[in-house]
């Protein structure tokens, strides 16, 4: 479930001009209704402890109860309480996809300035990034996962590592696009710095794109951990998380369907939540692909 | 023409040495002995010695890595550590479910996803493209594993119309194999119909607006050959390059969806073979999967001049 990021020339450079809340709702409702929903998955997973009981608490004689008042997703096959491991797992997807997000588009936007900036390495480190993007990434994070045993550390390691190529591409893209302009050319005659010149006109240019990126990153991450879970190599099998759920239920699906079920809907509705932050970021940047797409 | 197809074999042989060395690597840093495995927890050191001398551990790694490399390009990619048996016969036992997945797979998400995507050019803003555009933005977001076991429930359990899990071969009938095919490929395709259909759509809408759309509306063309003719044949590049690139997110997907369906295919061979830190055979699937993938990209960028006779290099 990972997709080579969109065509690059369909990605925004434009510079973001947002005045008052109402408008931004007008002109990209994807936005808000986005980030509206994430805010909120976020708000429900900090809050857990509020309102669920203990999601790692065994009860034998509850084992695969249909869903009730006192449980609303029901029990799974060891009695613990599904609505409260769903609620803690997304915790997990909340930590991996963000952490990954940042740590990919930080390294991505250092690898695409270096790759941007100097001939010599460009073609050394895009070599490298081709190979890296070559390796379909659940195998390539499984190789990096299988060296050291699952843990959650690891995991977003490994994942950023796998996101590396797309963003570091996209940036190098843009800076490439911007290294030519007459202002950076202007800037470099007058006599300012490289450092100083990539600091104040390339990096900025590189934000809008940078930050659409991150959105499909951060869902891609998500999903990744899940699919990694429910394979028995993401992260380790005592903590709840939703892929480590639909795994260890998955035997019991036409027993017990909630329990399966709880925990796919919450992931697909988190990973839209980020999709749809990311096409109305895309949107915002960019009006003229608004108009196109 | 003939500097390009240089220079692009040539980058290719480069990512797949850079994808070699990243291979070779991990075993290299992978925590344990080699040889160590191979002998067991009770062997004596010196067995262990001897297993390191005939597997040439002993060697500097640029060596062993050519060696390596040596062995790979003859058609040897090791032997697994637990089934003793060549990586080679282990994967080509599994190949027959994995490739009918992905071709089913891929044939499904070409024709439909190209289909959604250009009627959702067609009627841009109207409500099919709404309708298209939203199922693209879900499609992306469902997870393989979560649209199976809906799927499996609703088909399988509930209305009892499919087969829940399994494989049967080709060789017990075409129906029976296709039975079972039909639930892991529709859930692996959602993710790439949806791809495509953007795409499509993105391309179309490019190709739709220009000049010579509008003289073949001019001259009288009907929307079928408008679509067809003129601008899909057109729009054909882009398309063709996502497809290739697909079969990367697709290898993946298929271990997922091997997993769901309980397909015995090479995909499952990768998750078992991580689980029992069989390295060579990770590394074999690694090679042969990144491999195809390289190749598959450089027949389609090399195809573009078949396409589109615009192309010249």
């Amino acid at each position: 479930m990972t997709f080579p990021s969109a065509p690059i020339e369909t990605l925004p450079t434009g510079h973001l001009r947002v005045s008052g809340f109402s408008r931004l709702a007008r002109r990209c409702p994807l936005v808000l209704i986005g980030g509206v929903l994430l805010a909120a998955l976020i708000l429900l997973a900090l809050a857990a402890p509020l309102y669920t009981g203990d999601p790692l608490n065994i009860d034998p004689f509850k084992r695969l109860q249909p869903p009730s008042a006192e449980m609303w997703f029901g029990s799974d096959n060891l009695g613990r309480d599904v609505f409260a491991r769903t609620v803690f797992g997304a915790r997990i997807s909340l930590v991996v996809g963000l952490t990954s997000a940042t740590g990919a588009a930080l390294a991505g936007l250092m690898i695409g300035v270096i790759a941007g900036y100097s001939r010599n390495f460009d073609s050394v480190i895009m070599r490298v990034m081709d190979g890296l993007m070559s390796i379909p990434t659940i195998l390539l994070a499984i190789a990096l996962i299988s060296l050291t045993g699952p843990s959650v550390s690891i995991l977003i390691v490994a994942i950023t590592i796998v996101q590396l190529p797309s963003v570091s591409r996209l940036v190098r893209s843009v800076v490439i696009s911007v290294r030519e302009r007459p202002y950076v050319e202007a800037s470099l005659c007058g006599g300012a710095r490289l450092p100083k010149v990539l600091w104040r006109h390339v990096l900025p240019s590189t934000i809008p794109a940078l930050m659409v990126q991150s959105a499909i990153v951060c869902a891609d991450a998500i999903l990744t951990e899940a699919g990694l879970s429910f394979l028995g190599v993401g992260v380790p099998p005592e903590i709840p998380s939703w892929g480590n759920m639909i795994s260890s239920s998955r035997l019991y699906l036409s027993i017990a369907p909630m329990t399966v079920f709880a925990p796919g809907i919450c992931l697909a509705v988190m990973v839209l939540a980020v999709n749809l932050l990311g096409d109305g970021l895309r949107d915002l940047f960019d009006p003229r692909s608004k108009r196109r797409r | 023409m003939g500097s390009y197809i240089l220079r692009r074999v040539c980058s290719t042989v480069a990512v797949m040495a850079m994808v070699g060395i990243f291979v070779f690597l991990l075993l290299r840093l992978a925590p344990g002995d080699p040889a160590a495995m191979i002998a067991g927890k009770s062997a004596s050191a010196e067995v262990i010695a001897r297993i390191r001398q005939q597997m040439g551990l002993n060697d500097s790694l640029p060596v062993q890595f050519m060696r390596w490399v040596h062995d790979i390009l003859r058609g040897d990619l090791g032997t697994s550590i637990f089934a003793g048996r060549p990586v080679l016969e282990l994967i080509s036992q599994r190949l027959e479910p994995t490739l009918s997945l992905s071709i089913l797979t891929m044939i499904l998400s070409a024709t439909v996803g190209i289909c959604f995507g250009i009627i959702a050019a067609w009627r841009a803003g109207g409500l099919e493209d709404r309708i298209l555009t939203g199922f693209a933005t879900l499609g992306f977001s469902v997870p393989v594993f979560v649209v199976g076991f809906f799927l499996i429930y609703f088909f399988a359990i509930k209305a009892r119309w499919l087969p829940v899990q399994g494989y049967l071969p080709i060789g017990s009938g075409l129906w029976p194999w296709l039975m079972h095919l039909i639930l892991p490929s529709v859930t692996l395709s959602i993710p790439y119909v949806a791809f495509i259909a953007r795409i499509t759509r993105a391309s179309m809408l490019e190709v739709l607006s220009e000049d010579y759309m509008r003289t073949a509306a001019a001259k009288g063309a009907s929307s079928y050959s408008m679509l067809f003719h003129h601008a899909l044949k057109n729009a054909g590049a882009p398309i063709l390059t996502v497809i290739g690139l697909s079969f990367a997110g697709l290898i993946g997907g298929v271990v997922i969806t091997e997993t769901v369906f309980n397909i015995p295919g090479a995909g499952r061979l990768v998750v078992d073979a991580i689980n029992s830190r069989d390295y060579p055979v990770i590394q074999g699937v690694l090679v042969l999967v990144s491999g195809m993938y390289v190749l598959i990209n450089l027949a389609i960028d090399l195809s573009y001049t078949l396409v589109d006779p615009r192309i010249r290099y």
